[in-house]
């Protein structure tokens, strides 16, 4: 501490050359070293309770932002209504998880072929430029890089990094994100985008590039992932168009996707452990 | 001691909330960024120092725990921190209105700087479609935030120094 005090433009300059260095190291090899790992287990689980814990302070808030009705109400029973809120609020919460334990239940059911491991939703990057999360499994649940996450609805995205019990997740809106899609109908293929900075302004959105132009897509059509790359099996639904454009400077189309699951409140996840076996 | 685990629950409860109850239920344009809340008034109390170590412990966490590219969120905290450290003990630091402006200042220029940085590292990025839908309401917030910590870590600080000064 007394050498920062005694030596600031030494010491900034120090710890701005080890942190390039670090973004540099991290940016090309892309993982996840010993420090980050001991990192990432001390601190996940301390995500993970906090986010337990605040279940209901959740719903406070998505009552806060969603429903300005509360902000006319009687002030005399305004105390009465936050006591009945706060256990509608719980009660809420736990009926949401079993709602979303039975949909994963439903899907597993349903593909028996997938071997899913579920986990919950720790935290969230609240930075534009990244629609990465984190989980509260890892290496120990049998986790590794290039898993499929999924969401009951559709694809969520897919595991970046792997620590002892917590996992990083990319979304298939993060601007780094890439799946092969496919239309449902019309069987063109494509390739689908995220765009972080556009799905923080204007909600979640993907576009899916490559398109054919002679192509007749339409708002509503299904995308689908096409099973090339490798990564993300045949057929899980990504979403679908809501429209339609021609992409700068050339002949092929851009269509614009809504994601088949809302990433906004994603609480739960199915990480498809075979799904490079399924795919071959 | 007590000071640094007083400084490292500080960095735990920051990431905590920010990635937890801030990151999924408030809209983006509704969020204040509590690492910058904490540093604009840090740093215009006490300095860069504690504000700079700071940033770089709450960046480094979220960077392993939510970045693709590690060491880009600690860096950016790190020079908020070196940038607002400036106006430390000016005469007109010690003003909750320009502690405001400064949050409000530093919120922009956190995003101005991941811009730039990812930028160097080769990712395209769309900074006007955030610009004024969601960065500027979130950086009213973050000055608006900024008033209440920068006050009662003012008042914090001062006790301190008088009660140093007693002893």
């Amino acid at each position: 501490m007394q050498f920062i005090k005694n030596h600031p433009i030494w010491s900034a300059l120090i710890v701005v050359a080890v942190l390039f260095i670090i973004i540099l190291i991290t940016s090309v090899s892309g993982r996840t070293t010993v420090a980050e790992d001991v990192i990432g287990t001390v601190v996940s689980p301390v995500e993970s309770g906090v986010t337990a814990a605040t279940g209901g302070i959740g719903e406070w808030f998505k009552g806060l932002f969603g429903q300005s009705q509360l902000q006319v109400e009687n002030a005399e029973l305004r105390e009465q209504i936050a006591q009945l809120q706060a256990q509608i609020a719980l009660l809420g919460d736990l009926r949401n998880e079993n709602a979303s334990l039975r949909e994963i239940a439903n899907f597993v059911e349903d593909n028996p072929s997938y071997d899913i491991i579920t986990a919950r939703v720790t935290a969230k990057n609240s930075s534009y430029w990244f629609d990465t999360f984190t989980i509260n499994a890892g290496r120990s649940a049998g986790i590794a890089v290039d898993m499929v996450v999924m969401a009951p609805d559709g694809l969520v995205g897919r595991v970046i990094d792997v620590g002892a019990n917590w996992s990083k997740v990319q979304s298939i809106i993060d601007s780094e994100s890439s799946v092969s899609g496919m239309i449902e109908r019309t069987r063109d293929i494509g390739v689908v985008r995220g765009s972080s900075e556009s799905s923080a302004a204007s909600g979640a959105r993907c576009s899916m590039f490559y398109l054919p132009f002679d192509n007749d897509l339409v708002p509503g059509d299904a995308v689908l992932t096409s099973g090339l790359g490798g990564v993300f099996p045949r057929g899980l639904v990504i979403g679908e168009v809501i429209e339609v454009s021609r992409a700068e400077g050339s002949t092929d189309r851009v269509a614009m996707i809504e994601p088949a699951v809302d990433l906004s409140s994603l609480e739960e996840v199915m990480i498809i452990t075979n799904a490079s076996e399924v795919s071959k | 001691m007590k000071r640094f685990l007083l400084w490292t629950l500080a960095v735990i409860a920051t990431v905590a909330l920010q990635t937890t109850v801030l990151a999924r239920y408030v809209p983006a344009a509704f969020r204040p960024e509590l690492a910058v809340v904490v540093i604009t008034a840090v740093s215009l109390v006490a300095g860069s120092t504690y504000s700079g170590l700071y940033g770089i412990a709450c960046g480094i966490i979220v960077d392993v725990l939510l970045s693709t590219i590690v060491g880009i969120e600690a860096l950016t905290l790190f020079f908020i921190a070196l940038a607002t450290g400036f106006f430390c003990r000016k005469y007109y630091a010690s003003n909750i209105v320009f502690a405001a402006l400064a949050g409000f200042a530093a919120r922009f220029l956190k995003e101005v700087v991941t811009v730039l940085l990812l930028m160097l590292f080769g990712r395209s990025v769309d900074f006007m479609s955030v610009l004024l839908p969601v960065l500027l309401p979130s950086a009213v917030f973050t000055g608006l935030l900024t008033i209440p910590v920068f006050w009662l870590y003012k008042g914090v600080s001062q006790n301190r120094l008088r009660r140093a000064r007693y002893e």
